[in-house]
């Protein structure tokens, strides 16, 4: 062996045990910090409680559920696990990772929940089970809004070529069977273009980290909405108030991308004001007014806008109007409820998602003239619970 | 219990290493045992009935055949039957099973019971494991193992236990008996897990993503230069999963005193399909040559028998690799052209590497998109995208998936040939606080992937 040789095999042995050392020491610090790390409830930012640790029993070793639990829990109270996530995503932002769990990251600073036609045959159903109600009551005003997301309106926004598909091309086939359906007491309400316009005025619609609207994007919406039900809408002054300014939105809690920005939450309330009283049918309690503070407070401050999602809210107002109206909604619609109040004595909002009740019993008893859906598009995509909530009704006849 | 997890990084190997360094030298093999026990039990306890009756089985056969292989070579033969019957047999029912009643209820036998058996893990590995130590005894090249626990040892082994390599035992004798770990070679141990690591965590999932994105787009959506972006995804990822899985199960091995053989070679750097199957699973197809194909006469017989005897190992290697048609496709596919190689192309194309080098890594990434569909619409149609059929040649998606995929496949490219590994040697020895440092940082990427990503799951655990 000539000297040269003989050191770099001494280099390499001094490498090797350095790192030996090095690894071991990392192995077990963080073992160690994870013993000694205090264990959390809650993550605030993935908005979830967070696994403790599991009881041992036979059965859940014996299945192997305790072996996936512990796994769990370890991953869940790592020790500062925010900062390792943090991480990661630095990473996956240095290797160009521009997609995580159905969130496209822009080169902007929104982030945008993609659209997948995985399949039309349910949103069809759920149209199938809307025309049909709705043919039962012919005597009924009836409106339906398709709101559409911001893989739509912003879809300038996406990274180029994103493999999203068209929300709009969709939409166009949807309406157009609408249509064709032929009610004559249906009224379809096309938000996208004045969406679009505004967004083109620089006007905020979307949160940036949210698959919300924000409040004025309700605003547009309701606009086009209340010229469908041929309510004075302009005449109608409103106070904005902003109520929260460091709100960070599903989207991002979802995707695991960090947004720097944050955006404001405001309400936009009617000037002079009215009463308005909220009965939550199926938790038995009356509130005064449309908004929550607790939901505020929260880690979702969306939920200033009734505390959440409920089964079924009754809304009565001071408005002289004689008109009552029914709204099956999404979340999108929670947003909305508060510029329609001036022009209805009474609002009921049913969520199918939680509702249980017998629909035509409610459409019967409470002397509803109007009926409205309202929803944003990847919600009356995908979700089914409308139409089993439609259909329940029929099956019970 | 997978090693990319943080059971196994953060409890079970800091309590391993702890309990085999303190215990006194004699006690060592039983605190590996008794942790491998542990390893194998974690997640699916009622199969750890089988691998105890799978050692005694095996130990004492290869007693009864080793104390006859001299005198009564019939009756050792004999023995060796049952053994090796009983290690298919189990074999067949805990993995064959399920899909071959399936198979026969789907051609009207609706009589045939089916069975839903949970695949045990590594029975595909410690089975191999098992036959070869017994046919290895009978062939006389080996020494039969006397003590319980060494046997005990050699097939439940934590390190190489799940997802090999596939240890023969000659390889280990030696180190079951007497072992040294000196703090370099602790260390060298540690640089082959922590390289395994970072080909799982930061790789090979990364480029499952890609894949999985890429597989799940719609006919609008995908377009030839696509599809071939995806295939090269799961190309690389299955390799990055693969040979870092073996890359961890040998630097642990080394860990603990263990020298287990090489098990891939730069498989994507071969000029041929022949030199792609000497660099990938080495373990594995050097098994099938050993204990099949030589047995059946090799390529010393007729060129029809020896066609046959490609077939078969080859049909017999694509179903050990999974319960399904696709996987015999697969490795009826590689039976195939390795035909071609030895009988048309001979050496036509071999004089100049990088022709036979680029064929044979686009082959190698057709032959994965058989492997990977099990469904054979599925296949035809992604296959179909490859070669244009019903979609165009590029469209603005593809762009996306350049822009957002080309940088983690040139890293997989750049990781799959020597060049790195030398490079990364030289820098080692040259600079090696700054190579430290890398490597503390590259754990650390590796540990932050691991607590985002909640879903974890190896891809060779089918088998």
């Amino acid at each position: 062996m000539t000297d040269r040789e003989a050191r770099e095999r001494a280099r390499k042995l001094r490498f090797f045990r350095l790192l030996g050392i090095v690894f071991v020491m990392m192995i077990f610090l963080l073992a160690f910090l994870r013993l000694v790390w205090p264990r959390k409830a809650y993550s605030a930012q993935e908005r979830r409680t967070l696994a403790q640790l599991p009881a041992m029993t036979t059965e859940n070793l014996r299945n192997g559920a305790f072996s996936d639990a512990m796994e769990e829990y370890l991953a869940d109270q790592f020790p500062a696990r925010n900062v390792w996530v943090y991480l990661d995503e630095l990473r996956g932002r240095i290797m160009g990772e521009k997609y995580s769990q159905g969130v496209y990251r822009s080169g902007s600073s929104y982030l945008i929940e993609e659209f997948k036609r995985t399949d039309d045959n349910r949103a069809a159903k759920t149209t199938k089970a809307v025309l049909d109600y709705l043919r039962e009551y012919p005597d009924i005003q009836s409106y339906i809004m398709l709101v559409p997301n911001s893989s739509w309106i912003m879809n300038d926004k996406l990274p180029t070529g994103a493999p999203i598909d068209s929300q709009e091309e969709w939409y166009t086939m949807w309406a157009q069977d609408v249509k064709n359906a032929g009610l004559s007491n249906l009224t379809v309400v096309s938000p996208a273009a004045a969406l679009s316009a505004e967004v083109e005025q620089g006007k905020q619609i979307y949160y940036r980290t949210d698959h919300h609207w924000t409040t004025f994007g309700a605003y547009v919406g309701a606009r086009e909405l209340a010229q469908a039900m041929d309510l004075p809408f302009e005449e109608q002054n409103w106070k904005q108030v902003v109520v929260h300014d460091r709100f960070q939105g599903t989207l991002m809690s979802k995707s695991g991308f960090y947004s720097r920005t944050a955006d404001t939450v405001e309400l936009y309330l009617p000037d002079p004001d009215i009463g308005i009283v909220t009965t939550y049918k199926e938790q038995q309690k009356t509130l005064s007014g449309l908004y929550s503070s607790e939901g505020l407070t929260g880690d979702d401050p969306y939920e200033v806008f009734f505390g959440g999602n409920y089964p079924w809210l009754a809304i009565s107002t001071t408005s002289k109007s004689n008109r009552k109206l029914l709204i099956f909604k999404d979340s999108y619609a929670n947003a909305m409820i508060g510029f329609l109040c001036p022009f209805f004595s009474e609002i009921h909002v049913v969520d199918p998602r939680y509702y249980t009740g017998d629909i035509r019993t409610l459409t019967a008893s409470a002397g509803i003239t109007d009926i409205c859906f309202l929803y944003n598009i990847n919600t009356y995509y995908e979700d089914g619970s409308l139409s089993l909530i439609l259909e329940g009704g029929e099956a019970d006849e | 219990m997978v090693f990319s997890s943080m059971t196994y990084l953060f409890v079970f190997l800091p309590m391993v290493l702890l309990a085999y360094f303190i215990a006194p030298p004699q006690a060592r093999n039983m605190v590996l045992l008794a942790f491998s026990l542990i390893f194998y039990a974690w997640g699916e306890p009622v199969y750890i009935f089988l691998m105890l009756m799978s050692i005694t089985v095996n130990y004492v056969f290869g007693r009864i055949i080793a104390n006859n292989r001299a005198h009564h070579s019939r009756y050792a033969k004999l023995n060796l039957g049952i053994a090796v019957g009983w290690n298919l047999v189990a074999l067949g029912i805990f993995k064959y099973y399920p899909f071959v009643s399936s198979q026969l209820r789907g051609i009207g036998l609706g009589f045939v019971p089916s069975l839903k058996l949970l695949l045990p893990i590594g029975i595909s590995f410690y089975t191999f494991q098992a036959i070869s130590y017994l046919v290895d005894i009978y062939r006389n090249q080996i020494r039969v193992q006397r003590g319980f626990l060494k046997f005990a040892l050699y097939i439940s082994m934590f390190p190489q236990l799940i997802a090999g390599p596939i240890v023969r035992y000659e390889d280990v004798e030696k180190q079951l008996s007497k072992r040294k770990v000196t703090l370099a070679m602790f260390g060298n141990g540690g640089e082959f897990f922590l390289r395994g690591l970072i080909k799982k965590v930061l790789l090979a999932n990364q480029l499952g993503a890609l894949y999985v994105q890429i597989e799940s787009l719609g006919v609008a959506h995908t377009s030839v230069m696509t599809a071939w972006l995806g295939a090269f995804a799961y190309t690389f990822q299955i390799y990055f999963d693969f040979s870092g899985y073996s890359d961890m199960a040998i630097g642990l091995g080394k860990m603990f005193g263990f020298r287990f053989p090489k098990n891939f070679d730069y498989p994507y750097t071969a000029t041929s399909i022949t030199s792609f199957w000497r660099r990938w699973h080495i373990s594995l197809s050097s098994w099938f040559r050993e204990y099949v194909y030589i047995p059946l006469g090799g390529k010393r017989v007729s060129p029809a028998k020896h066609v046959r005897n490609i077939l078969i190992v080859w049909m017999l290697t694509g179903f050990w690799h999974g319960a399904g048609w696709n996987f015999m496709l697969w490795g009826l596919y590689y039976g195939i052209l390795l035909l071609l190689e030895k009988y048309v192309i001979h050496d036509r194309i071999s004089s100049h590497p990088w022709p036979g080098r680029i064929l044979t890594f686009l082959l190698v990434t057709l032959g994965w998109m058989f492997f990977v569909h099990t469904d054979f619409s599925a296949m035809l149609t992604y296959v179909g995208h490859m070669f244009g059929v019903g979609c165009s040649f590029a469209n603005a998606t593809t762009g996306y998936f350049i822009r957002t995929g080309l940088f983690v496949l040139l890293l997989g490219l750049f990781f799959s040939t020597p060049i790195f590994h030398r490079l990364n040697e030289q820098f080692a020895v040259q600079y090696y606080t700054a190579s430290i440092a890398l490597r503390i940082v590259m754990f650390m990427l590796c540990v932050a992937a691991l607590v985002y990503q909640s879903y974890n799951p190896f891809l060779y655990f089918r088998f």
